[in-house]
């Protein structure tokens, strides 16, 4: 069924690819979203029945280890693919709604391609298919950023990460002697650097997750589209990435630092996109640090899961998205302004759109209580309690100082902003359906409301909006000038090494050495065939020599 | 005895010839007539010669074989391509072209001789001669004062050469009692240790090599070619050293043979030495003819240290490598003439610069035919070099081999100098337009070249039982 | 078959004949050169299709007695790896041809040379004895000469005399080795069993060091890589640049001919000495890479990192990894040339809009894709069957050598971020000037190179898609 839904998201891909005018791109993508919410409803549908079935096909072959292609449709994969089939629908659909792209189609087939790549990642069982289809995510990604500029370090911190992979890939293959990613348990018992090999490429998922050290990437995001930053941080690199997490579990486990290493990295990515989060100005960057804090959470409650999917995770995902399309509304309304200081007092112009945005965070909010309840265990309190916390704060900070905040009105504002209905309702039914397996959710839920709505109203960190003011701060970029200072060192080797080996050794030593051997040769042979006739006589005289030499050396008497 | 005058009537074409434009008179501006009857009287020297090279002549000091014909072959060969090229340059600078024409006869006169020899004495006497017509050409193409003392140089070598022939002649006279080659090869066979016999030997080894312009016997070669007119240049290039190896091998393989143990260290070190004066001296030249007389030094050493050995592998090697040689150096020269400004012919690299953008295909021919005569494949050359190289890797001489690869890459490093003022320069004079004998010369040659590269057994295989024949 | 194997050989020739009958300072000679590139992409597809039906491998042979008293044949023949890189060859000249310049369109010696050039790297790639193998390597040597210094814009003379004594040398030493295996078998040799060759042991250890330093000096590993990035920084001519980076892929192929069956013990005391320089040397060109400013000393460097990443695999794994091998040699050839060509074009329309060269394919639309998808599948992402294959073959490296593995990977990594990193400047908007005013290639010049970016991209699913059978 899920090779079935690959190939009907391929041709809708491809509808939605088809250039058109500007009045039919509005019909195209509203025909293209038609279609994979029906694709959707057939794979729910096909998700509730169970079908199982596996597509293969024979891809390549080489040193006798066979290469297929394959597409399984299982229980398990199903509910992998749910939460970013469904994100990807929704995005087709606020694609659609917003009406922000010039090429609307065209973006949805860039995400519908990009939910076809992430579904044969998903469901890939071997390593070729895996970092094929991980890299076409990577590609589709540079599609959907659509900025050389903004997309720059994201583009290579990913492209190192992927690299680094496929070289994980390779050493595991080359060991086990099979492109099965259920031998990587065999790698165990064959490893050459096991800690080596674990803990690199667990440093190349973080990395594609954005995590701490390696979040200069997503944070240089903040300059493209809000929609866009969106669905990169939920269709692309960090889901990817959190499949690899999955599939790749049986490597990190041979490795006895793997626990504290990642332990280390999702509390870091936490604190840091917590405090991020506190003090950027920047709305978007304030959105990529709240995402940054659910990646880590979600990374946290894998590995104290086993690394096994359960639908919660699905759900918390489709949650936090439904937060972020309101956090977006909230910047629609605010005439897409992202300086948190001009976008405060809004509740002045846009009282009515922004009581119902509010009205669906906290609905939201609510639910992603349920969900977490649900998964609270011994095991994981302290990351569900501590990042839930921290999320909180966050949230009510950016939500308080909108609302509630003082500071300057953005000058050029527009009053008569649109209520985007369709998006509001669509974001009330996500609600709805969210909940209802809440209702029984009893006093957690209600009260983590009462407690999120008083901490918009009294947050004792709203008062660190002073950091808003503080330049330095706000352009701090400590991780970028890091990375660049160590790419000037690889540059600066670059050069000693070109100057130093080949300029001054190659051309200056040894070239200049043969030149000036070659040109005293020449001079010796010059003097000596100076037009005299003294030379000539001596010529005859060395004759005689060699002919004597000759003949005394061949045994003459 | 007429039937002997007729053998003989070859010789007796060239004697003809050789008088008639030497001593008889003549008037000014025929340069024309003058080629035309060298010519004719060429052509039917060689057609006779071909048809009568076995055949016994009234004179009995020498006998035709078929290795005398390739050799005389060579020589009426490249007698002819020196016509047909000298003609151009004397009738550009309107000069007299008797007696240069003269002295070619006189090469190919005594050159012939010398190579089907079958008296020492005969051979002393065509040495001699054949220098005395070098020296003859030389004087006669002599304008410019440090030529006067290169001709002075060669005067005194060639002097020294004559004397070192005549003494070891007397020597082997009072010796052996007969000048005959056979005798002399039975005295050598019987007294191979005589110290006497070894002097002797040494003093007719040694004007040889001063004819074929081995090192250290290489001064006049090199020396004298700088500002020598193209014309005489070519005929030093191409017909002067035939000569002198055709008689140095014969020599070689009548004569001492039996003391070919006691030469060999001589050959090889005199081979060796002028390889590396050839290929260091190449290097170091700006005046492109001095270059190629370096050229001529270098290509001799490979001959001798190819056929030292005077066996019939080693001759084949040998001529196969001389032939591409020729054949290369034969293109050099055409292209030489192809290359001139305001009617001068061009002598020093700097007048070359960026010919190849005015007359880019005699340039690009000179750069195919240099390139053949360092032996790269796929021209002809390369056959001529691994005929070479295969002799010393079969006598397992490979630090010869070594040493010889050495040189080539230092040759190389001569020939892009060439290449480099031909086609990486701009271009800062005119050259004048070449007629299309030049272009009809350069295409002979091209198509020779392609052919012996395509079908080289007519050069390996014929030769080869020609040569087997003859030396059994 | 034999007979199209000599029409292989023989259409290059005559299309010389007929590019020097050429007018003058006209296009007839570009057309004659196009036609017969593709006439001879035409006959190796056709070899391709003969050679993949046999199903036990066998290739196609042509002999001819060259010199039979020396007991020298000639042999000609072609299997699947000299067909794909004859393939990629003759791609990469014919992009080389058509990225060409209006005026330098009208060049016939650059024209004329490359067909030159083109006959002896057919001959070269369909040798199957060691003479005719040798022929072709030192014939090699003039072309290159003469395109490199008339077209090279080669600043210092002494770079061009050393690149030149490098190729021959090459040519020379291998001469050396050629004829005492010559001595040694009695007469010619098959390239597939010179290994086997029987010698005394101080012959055999000669013959292998003169092979390998024949087969190095056309590679770019230290010391000569410094004289082939001399010499390629200076070429502005499409063609140009692309024939003098393809001269390690003789030396390569060397390598892949005369190692492929057995290594003698005589060589295999070379193989460490041959790993460590050629990782060192990867490490080195991907670190002077990426301190490069521009992207075609970016893209030398990779082209070097890949030639030494092919030459490890040659000389460490064993012939069953010479299918991948061969397609992955041959994407790279592909898009080497085209990224060659890509970045000059972009070059040229730089100092045409006097405008800066970062930023560039910002203002060339249509350029600046096809520019994008050629770096991505440079780089080893999964749009063509490079990907699969260097999967493949690093994963073998791997395998026989850790240490040696993890060298390659960083300097693949490194390289190929610089190559990204390079990609993402031009496209960058930021750096370029207020007022420009650009051309974008031509639509044929785009249909040219959509060909070709379909031509990789279907050999992702199929490496041999392009063979009909």
């Amino acid at each position: 069924m899920i090779a079935y839904t690959v190939l009907l998201l391929f041709i809708i891909g491809a509808l939605g690819s088809i250039r058109v005018g500007v009045k039919t791109d509005k019909i195209l993508s509203f025909v293209v979203f038609a279609s994979i919410f029906f694709t959707f409803l057939q794979f729910y549908q096909a998700m509730s029945d169970g079908v199982t079935h596996t597509f293969s096909f024979m891809w390549n072959t080489s040193q006798g280890q066979d290469l297929k292609f394959e597409i399984i449709s299982n229980s398990y994969n199903y509910m992998l693919v749910f939460p970013c089939f469904i994100v990807t629908v929704l995005a087709v659909l606020n694609n659609f709604l917003f009406r922000y792209e010039e090429r609307r189609a065209a973006y949805s087939a860039v995400l519908i391609f990009n939910l076809t790549a992430l579904i044969l990642l998903l469901t890939s069982n071997n390593f070729v298919q895996l970092i094929s289809a991980l890299f076409v995510t990577d590609i589709l990604a540079l599609f959907m950023i659509k900025d050389a500029q903004a997309c720059r370090r994201y583009s290579m911190l990913n492209m190192m990460a992927d690299m680094v992979l496929f070289s994980v890939s390779a050493i595991i293959n080359a060991r086990v002697d099979s492109l099965d990613l259920q031998q990587i348990q065999l790698y165990q018992q064959t490893a050459l650097y096991p800690d080596f090999t674990s803990l690199l490429g667990l440093t190349a998922i973080f990395a594609k997750l954005g995590f701490f050290m390696f979040q200069i990437g997503v944070i240089g995001l903040k300059n493209i589209r809000f929609h866009r930053i969106q669905n990169l941080l939920f269709l692309s690199s960090p889901f990817a990435a959190l499949i690899l997490l999955l599939k790749f579990n049986a490597l990190w486990r041979i490795s006895d630092y793997f626990t504290f290493y990642l332990d280390i990295m999702c509390v870091a990515t936490g604190l840091w996109a917590f405090v991020c989060g506190i003090y950027a100005n920047d709305f978007k960057a304030k959105m990529i640090c709240l995402m940054l804090l659910f990646w880590a959470l979600m990374v946290a409650l894998l590995r104290c899961y086993g690394f096994a999917w359960i639908p919660e995770f699905s759900q918390l995902i489709i949650e936090m998205y439904v937060l972020v399309t309101a956090f977006y509304l909230i910047y629609f309304y605010n005439n897409r302004c992202r300086m948190m200081t001009q976008m405060m007092q809004l509740r002045l112009t846009h009282k009515k759109r922004l009581a119902s945005t509010l009205g669906i965070i906290v609905l939201t909010e609510m639910a992603a209580t349920h969900t977490l309840s649900v998964m609270y265990n011994n095991i994981n309190r302290f990351y569900i309690i501590g990042f839930s916390a921290l999320f909180l704060l966050v949230v009510s900070v950016i939500i308080g100082q909108i609302y509630f905040g003082d500071g300057k009105r953005n000058v050029g504002i527009q009053h008569d902003i649109v209520f985007k209905w369709g998006v509001f309702a669509e974001l009330t039914a996500l609600c709805g359906w969210l909940l209802q397996s809440a209702a029984d959710g009893g006093y957690i839920i209600w009260g983590s409301a009462v407690v999120f709505i008083g901490l918009l109203i009294c947050s004792p960190l709203w008062k660190l909006q002073v950091f808003y003011k503080m330049e330095g701060l706000q352009h701090c970029d400590f991780w970028g000038s890091f990375y660049q200072s160590i790419v000037r060192v690889f540059r600066m080797v670059g050069r000693v090494l070109a100057v130093l080996v080949d300029f001054v050794f190659l051309e200056r030593i040894l070239l200049v050495f043969a030149q000036s051997v070659s040109i005293s040769g020449l001079r010796l042979f010059r003097r000596l065939h100076a037009n005299k006739i003294g030379g000539t006589v001596a010529v005859f005289m060395v004759l005689g020599v060699l002919l004597w030499y000759t003949y005394r050396s061949s045994g003459g008497q | 005895m007429i039937e002997g005058l007729i053998y003989f009537s070859p010789m007796l074409i060239l004697l003809i010839a050789v008088f008639i434009l030497m001593f008889g008179e003549h008037e000014e501006d025929e340069q024309y007539r003058c080629f035309r009857f060298s010519r004719i009287m060429l052509l039917s020297s060689f057609v006779l010669e071909v048809i009568f090279y076995n055949k016994p002549s009234i004179l009995t000091l020498s006998q035709g074989t078929r290795f005398t014909l390739v050799f005389e072959s060579l020589l009426y060969g490249s007698g002819l391509m020196l016509l047909y090229l000298s003609r151009k340059w004397f009738t550009a600078m309107h000069r007299q072209a008797y007696i240069f024409c003269g002295c070619l006869f006189l090469t190919l006169m005594f050159g012939s001789l010398l190579v089907s020899s079958t008296n020492l004495g005969l051979t002393v006497g065509c040495a001699v001669m054949l220098m005395s017509g070098n020296y003859i050409i030389l004087r006669d193409s002599n304008t410019q004062k440090d030529s006067n003392i290169s001709s002075r140089i060669y005067l005194i070598s060639s002097l020294f050469c004559a004397l070192l022939l005549t003494g070891a002649a007397v020597i082997l006279r009072l010796l052996c009692g007969s000048l005959d080659y056979e005798a002399l090869r039975m005295y050598f066979d019987l007294n191979q240790s005589d110290i006497r016999l070894f002097a002797a030997a040494a003093m007719l080894i040694v004007p040889f090599l001063f004819l074929t312009g081995l090192a250290p016997m290489h001064f006049w070669l090199t020396e004298t070619f700088g500002r020598m007119m193209l014309p005489v240049f070519v005929y030093f290039v191409l017909m002067s050293g035939t000569g002198g190896w055709g008689g140095f091998i014969h020599l070689n393989i009548a004569v001492l043979a039996p003391l070919a143990a006691y030469f060999k260290i001589f050959y090889v070190s005199v081979a060796l030495l002028s390889i590396g004066v050839g290929a260091v001296g190449a290097c170091g030249g700006q005046n492109i003819r001095k270059i190629f007389a370096y050229i001529a030094v270098y290509n001799a050493g490979i001959i001798l240290l190819t056929v030292r050995r005077f066996t019939v592998n080693a001759l084949n090697a040998g001529f196969g490598y001389m032939f591409t040689y020729l054949l290369a150096m034969c293109g050099i020269c055409t292209c030489l003439f192809g290359l001139k400004r305001k009617g001068e012919y061009l002598f020093m690299l700097s007048e070359f610069e960026g010919a190849s953008q005015k007359r880019p295909y005699i340039s690009a021919m000179m750069v195919i035919f240099m390139f053949s005569l360092l032996g790269l494949p796929p021209f002809s050359g390369f056959l001529g070099l691994f005929s070479a190289l295969n002799y010393q890797a079969l006598h397992h001489h490979f630090y010869q081999l070594i040493y010889l690869l050495i040189m080539m890459l230092v040759v190389g490093y001569a020939f892009l100098q060439i290449v480099r003022a031909l086609y990486f320069e701009e271009r800062k004079t005119t050259f004048d337009k070449a007629d299309s004998g030049i272009y009809t010369a350069i295409l002979l040659n091209a198509v020779l070249m392609l052919l012996i590269m395509i079908l080289p057994q007519y050069l390996t295989e014929d030769v080869r039982t020609m040569l087997e024949t003859v030396l059994q | 078959m034999a007979n199209l194997l000599l029409i292989l050989l023989i259409i290059p020739l005559l299309g010389c004949l007929f590019t020097m009958a050429a007018k003058k300072n006209d296009v007839n000679a570009f057309y004659v050169v196009l036609f017969t590139i593709a006439s001879n992409i035409a006959v190796v597809l056709r070899l391709l299709q003969a050679v993949a039906a046999n199903t036990d491998g066998t290739a196609e042979y042509y002999t001819y007695t060259w010199l039979k008293s020396l007991n020298i044949e000639l042999s000609f023949g072609a299997d699947l790896f000299s067909l794909l890189l004859l393939f990629g060859v003759y791609m990469a000249l014919l992009i080389g041809v058509v990225g060409l310049l209006p005026q330098q369109r009208k060049h016939k010696s650059l024209l004329l040379l490359t067909l030159y050039f083109m006959w002896n790297i057919t001959g070269f790639l369909t040798a199957r004895d060691m003479f005719s193998f040798y022929i072709f390597f030192a014939a090699m040597v003039l072309p290159l000469l003469m395109l490199v210094g008339m077209f090279g814009n080669v600043r210092k003379v002494s770079v061009l005399y050393v690149h030149f004594s490098l190729s021959l040398v090459g040519a020379l030493v291998l001469l050396i080795a050629v004829l005492v295996m010559y001595r040694f078998n009695h007469g010619n040799a098959e390239l597939l069993s010179v290994a086997l060759v029987a010698m005394p042991k101080y012959a055999a250890f000669v013959v292998w060091v003169c092979v390998c330093a024949a087969f190095l000096s056309r590679i770019p590993i230290w010391p000569f890589h410094h004289w082939f990035a001399a010499i390629s920084a200076g070429i502005k001519n499409p063609p140009v640049y692309i024939i003098a980076n393809l001269m390690p892929l003789t030396g390569l192929y060397g390598f892949m001919r005369f190692w492929q069956l057995t290594v003698p013990e005589s060589a295999e005391a070379f193989l460490p000495i041959m790993t460590i320089f050629g990782v060192a040397t990867m490490l080195f060109a991907a670190l002077i890479g990426i301190s490069h400013k521009d992207f075609l000393p970016k893209l030398f460097s990779y082209s070097a990192v890949y030639y030494l990443l092919f030459l490890l695999c040659i000389v460490l794994l064993d012939s069953q990894y010479e299918k991948n091998i061969a397609y992955s040699l041959f994407i790279f050839l592909i898009v080497n040339a085209s990224l060659t060509v890509l970045d000059l074009w972009s070059e040229n329309a730089c100092a045409e809009g006097h405008c800066d060269y970062r930023g560039i394919l910002a203002y060339m639309p249509k350029l600046s894709r096809i520019f994008a998808f050629f770096v991505l599948v440079a780089v080893g992402l999964p749009i063509s069957s490079m990907f699969w294959n260097n999967f493949v073959l690093i994963s073998a490296l791997f395998k026989i050598n850790f240490a040696a593995g993890i060298g390659v990977m960083t300097a693949i990594t490194l390289i190929c971020m610089g190559v990204t990193y390079e990609l993402f400047m031009m496209r960058s908007l930021k750096r370029i000037g207020v007022n420009v005013s650009v051309e974008d290639i031509s639509d044929r010049q785009r249909a040219f190179f959509m060909a070709v970016v379909l031509l990789l991209f279907l050999s992702f699913f199929d490496p041999l898609w392009f063979v009909l059978s």
